[in-house]
């Protein structure tokens, strides 16, 4: 399971080389489909696509520094029951790690799929897209923000800056974007034997991944030291109930950071059903007993319960902060949390298929520190 | 929509009232919303206190009551009741507790009464939630399975069988009667055991309620109480019961031997073999892996001696399928195996014998044929008895053994009167527990009878010239003791059988901190268990003698009998509810729940609950992150609600809107002292 193929790119660009690949693979008899970020309207986010026509690829970009959505939730409703088809997903690593806690929670399954996973140089929040791209052209934004993160003089999302995972886990054929010359050719990598069958069907000459472990560690000790100062500051901030409360005080219950959670499952969010539909004399109650309340109201409470439901599983993609129409650190805070979450039961979510979510099974003797005063 | 609550504060005579001014909360709980009625009276639970709460429902037309009172493992039903009698709903009912929760734990009288108000108002915020919940009636089948064929099992079938019930009793090892068919006499009168048990034995064989199923294992229970389906593996015996005369003259013959089980090591059986001649049943046993005919199709000497043709080597094992009722669990005990206690070097010097081995040594069937002699065939002159081996020992059993003392003492009586007067017998003992009808008596008796007493657990036993030496101190007299002794009979502590957490498993059961079966509550349930349908019997939910196991075994046989003579079994409506347009499907609950209540329904891909034997627990409740999972009775909404008055969230403000346009409701708050309760 080593075979490392090597994307030729020619005088176009690794753009289209790419679009080659993808094509090469559709037109494997096995795929009926990639999901693959395309720019559809020329201008705009790319957004994930199923493409199950070879020659709508051509406005495919996995490369775009663009990350409207996290697919995870996507690919879900693709692989939830039986398709019949399989097909391919072009996805970025949280992607993937999310698409794994999806799977580990009946909501999607690995049997029909093939994960293609991209080295993640990070991307911008849909805003700073926008701006990024202006009028220009989208694919030579593409290449100029590749230009310029190798300078690495780019102000990509705060969630992507602090992201330790930029190499794909669980993906079944792994573009190895980092560290490679792409003024020449990418490498591409089989990790598992069905991309290896699929990898070694199209023929590609061999190569070695040179350079690449390099730059993903030069990328994980970066974004690590970013994500400790992210640690400290969002503590500082939120150490006690009137500091979280402030730090969450514009939150509207408009609810986009769920929405936008590619773990956040359920079907109803309990926040929308009847426990919440308070009376008109609890709201005058609870005024009364303080002097005042702030309507909208639930706001920390919401905040903490998907915190209580999600923080196990979240890999910290940041779309929460994406979606916050009044700028709320919702990532920072989840990250935050979730760090201390996932390190007591030593977990971390998207690693494997075979861990179970840690809330999910009983174990005997657990957080003994805990619970001995009760023996 | 408004409620009517009726609120109900219990004095419980002094206890409640004499930290918490009960009538000061019950003037609170009128002022909160919805309350169109509040008392309080000093003994709710009485019939005037019950009657009271059943005219304010029909007078004042009460669509919910709170009961604040004692905890409602003692009262809810009660209350739930007196609501029903008054055709009022029983879960509109909310008990809550200021007794145990508040006046018992709280010193200050002003903190008390305050919290009770907290506790109440509470309860009114929750009640206003509640529903009407219904019971479900499920039929009960009328057999009954006992597993375990030790005299409690033995019990336990017998009487269920004369009920008129069937019972199914199933026996793991070749024939019944357990560790009680192994001794030789019985504390404190001194039978005979077989004398006393043969009998029995044989009234099960005789009793065609019974069916007996020995050399079998209760492999698998599925369903719940009443609707019990059991698999029982039956392993090959090898030898056809039907037609076995049990003449024995197979037993002769066979050139294959095996050290015996039943004889704790000391003898050697063959590999068709029986545990004793008045063995129930008595047809023999293959032991298949070591058998020559069928570890290596050579021999099979057994088959042609057999006049009637019962060996049959091409047995195989199968599995039976019994739809039983109820379930009585009489697994029993393991003896402890002292060996890990290396200082009494057990295994290591040939006359230390375990308190079992010793009863073989007595017994007339058994390897000396009931001559107390050394290994090399002699009389012992001296022997030391070791109490408390591996019991009240924090490295082995915390717990007391409860039999020890007793059977110690019978050995004291049975060496004198075997070996003869002049045996010295010296008893090392930490306390003496004589503590059952005729025990004391026979601890006096014994005393008399020569035996010494020394009080101190020996640190080790070592052989010196020969000769075993006791090595402790008499903690009575302050001194250091070594004792050259023929003979040490090590005391070992009764313990959960090996396979008890994979017995558990299979049966549901929970076992406690000592490894045994859990019973339902240690003074008042100790025959029940948490799961429905499966009772306790014997030693396998602690330490007994018989005379406990046996009265044991006849409460789990009532309690078996009741079940089955009602005919049906009212299953609470408390359930956890899966609401199916809510669940998505990922089966997290299904694996959390510690009943195997959830099943998964592949087609709607959701997940259902088999409310029959669902207990209620809120496992997946509380993992639930949408909340289609809810304890009935236990809704969010409940809960949120009860917190809200816990922290005092609905101060004394009514809403505008639902004040009377004419006269304030007058709240009848009743503070007159009634007559003491008889």
């Amino acid at each position: 399971m080593a075979t490392t193929a090597k994307i030729q790119i020619d005088g176009s660009g690794p753009i289209p080389a790419l679009q080659g690949f993808l094509r090469g693979l559709l037109e494997n008899e096995t795929l009926g489909g990639i999901m693959v970020p395309v720019h559809l309207f020329g201008k705009g986010l790319p957004m994930p696509t199923l493409v199950t026509d070879p020659e709508q690829l051509s406005g495919a970009d996995p490369l775009a520094p663009a990350f409207p959505m996290n697919s995870a939730k996507l690919l879900s409703r693709l692989t939830r029951g039986q398709s019949g088809e399989r097909i391919a997903a072009v996805m970025r690593p949280c992607e993937i790690r999310a698409f794994v806690e999806l799977v580990k929670l009946n909501q999607g399954s690995m049997d029909d799929i093939i994960l293609v996973g991209m080295d993640c140089m990070g991307a911008f929040d849909n805003v700073a897209y926008k701006q990024f791209l202006g009028d220009d052209e989208p694919f030579e934004k593409t290449m100029e923000f590749y230009k310029m993160s190798a300078n690495g003089g780019v102000d990509i999302a705060p969630a992507c800056k602090a992201c330790e995972y930029p190499a794909p886990a669980n993906a079944d054929i792994v573009i190895g974007v980092a560290g490679a010359d792409l003024s020449d050719h990418i490498p591409v990598m089989a990790t598992s034997p069905r991309g290896e069958s699929l990898l070694n069907g199209l023929g590609l000459p061999e190569t070695s991944a040179a350079g690449r472990d390099e730059a993903l560690e030069a990328m994980v000790a970066k974004r690590t030291a970013t994500r400790d100062e992210m640690f400290e500051r969002t503590r500082a901030a939120t150490g006690t109930l009137s500091d979280l409360s402030e730090y969450l005080s514009a939150c509207v219950n408009c609810y986009n950071c769920r929405v936008a959670c590619p773990v956040c499952y359920c079907k109803e969010c309990v926040f929308n059903t009847d426990v919440f539909e308070h009376k008109p004399w609890q709201y005058m109650g609870w005024a009364k007993r303080k002097g005042s309340l702030k309507m909208p109201t639930d706001t920390v409470f919401y905040h903490l319960t998907r915190m209580a439901h999600m923080s196990m599983a979240c890999v910290g993609c940041g779309q929460c902060s994406n979606a916050c129409p009044n700028d709320i650190p919702v990532m920072e805070l989840f990250r935050t949390v979730a760090a201390r979450t996932q390190e007591s039961f030593d977990y971390v979510p998207g690693r494997s298929l075979d861990e179970a979510p840690p809330l999910s099974v009983f174990k005997e003797d657990e957080f003994q520190e805990t619970v001995s005063h009760m023996v | 929509m408004a409620r009517k609550i009726g609120v109900y504060v219990c004095h419980c005579g002094s206890n409640i009232a004499g930290k918490v001014d009960c009538a000061n909360v019950a003037e609170f709980a009128g002022n909160i919303k919805d309350v169109v009625v509040s008392r309080d009276y000093q003994f709710m639970c009485s019939d005037p206190g019950q009657e009271m709460i059943i005219r304010d429902i029909r007078q004042y037309g009460l669509d919910r009551v709170v009961v604040a009172s004692c905890s409602p493992r003692l009262h809810e039903k009660t209350f739930q009741k007196a609501c029903a009698r008054a055709g009022l709903n029983p879960y509109l009912m909310q008990h809550c507790c200021i007794r145990e929760h508040c006046s018992w734990t709280t010193a200050d009288p002003d903190e008390a009464t305050a919290k009770a108000r907290h506790i109440v108002e509470a309860a009114v915020e929750r009640v206003g939630e509640h529903g009407e919940l219904f019971s479900r009636e499920v039929e009960v089948l009328p057999d009954v399975m006992v597993v375990g064929a030790g005299i409690a099992g033995i019990q336990a079938a017998l009487d269920i069988a004369k009920s008129g019930h069937t019972v199914h009793l199933v026996e793991q090892s070749p024939s019944i009667g357990g560790h009680m068919a192994q001794f030789d006499k019985t504390f404190p009168t001194l039978d005979c055991a077989a004398c006393i048990s043969t009998p029995k034995m044989v009234a099960v064989s005789q009793e065609p309620n019974i069916n007996l199923l020995t050399w079998s294992e209760v492999e698998e229970v599925t369903g719940f109480v009443g609707n019990y389906t059991v698999t029982v593996l039956r392993k090959p015996r090898y030898v056809n019961e039907t037609v076995c005369t049990g003449c024995g003259a197979c037993l002769e013959k066979c050139p294959t031997k095996a050290i015996s089980e039943f004889n704790e090591g000391l003898g050697k059986r063959k590999a068709i073999y029986r545990n004793s001649p008045q063995a129930v049943p008595n047809t023999p046993v293959i032991d298949g892996t070591i058998c020559k005919k069928i570890t290596k199709d050579k021999c099979g000497i057994c088959a042609t001696i057999c006049p009637t043709g019962a060996i049959d080597y091409e047995m195989k094992e199968r599995r039976e399928v019994f739809h039983v009722g109820s379930i009585v669990l009489a697994t029993g005990y393991d003896a402890m195996d002292p060996t890990p206690l290396r200082e009494y070097g057990f295994g290591k010097y040939d006359n230390v014998y375990t308190a079992l081995q010793f009863e073989r040594l007595n017994n007339a069937v058994g390897p000396t044929e009931g001559r107390i002699v050394l290994k090399n065939g002699e009389k012992p002159e001296s022997v030391a008895i070791i109490h408390c081996v591996g019991s009240r020992d924090k490295n082995y059993h915390e717990y007391c053994s409860r039999t020890c003392c007793m059977y110690a003492l019978k050995y004291d009586h049975l060496i004198k009167d075997k070996v003869g007067h002049d045996t010295k017998v010296y008893n090392f003992y930490i306390d003496m527990r004589c503590f059952g009808k005729g025990y004391e008596e026979f601890y006096k008796r014994v005393q008399e009878e020569g035996v010494t007493f020394i009080r101190g657990r020996p640190s080790e036993i070592v052989q010196e010239d020969g000769r075993l030496v006791v090595v402790g101190e008499d903690t009575l007299l302050g001194m250091n003791v070594r004792l050259p002794v023929d003979m040490v009979i090590l005391c070992t502590a009764m313990e959960p059988r090996k396979d008890v957490t994979e017995v558990a498993r299979v049966f549901g059961v929970a076992q406690g901190q000592d490894g045994f079966f859990l019973e339902e509550h240690p003074k008042l349930g100790p025959v029940s268990t948490a799961t429905d349908g499966v009772f306790l019997a014997g030693t396998c939910q602690g330490p007994k003698d018989i005379p406990d196991a046996v009265s044991h075994a006849s409460g789990g046989a009532a309690q078996a009998i009741a079940l089955a003579a009602k005919g049906t079994v009212s299953i609470s409506p408390t359930t956890s509810w899966i609401n199916p347009d809510v669940c998505v499907g990922c089966q997290v609950c299904v694996g959390l729940c510690a009943y195997s209540a959830i099943e998964f329904d592949e087609r709607r891909n959701i997940a259902v609950i088999n409310e029959a034997m669902c207990k209620g627990c809120g496992s997946c409740a509380g993992y639930c992150p949408s909340g289609a999972a809810q304890i009935k009775h236990f809704k969010e909404t409940q809960i949120f609600n009860e917190i809200d008055g816990l922290l005092g969230m609905i101060p004394d403000w009514r809403p505008p809107m639902e004040e009377p346009d004419a006269e304030p409701v007058r709240i009848p708050v009743q503070t007159d002292q009634p007559e003491k309760r008889a």
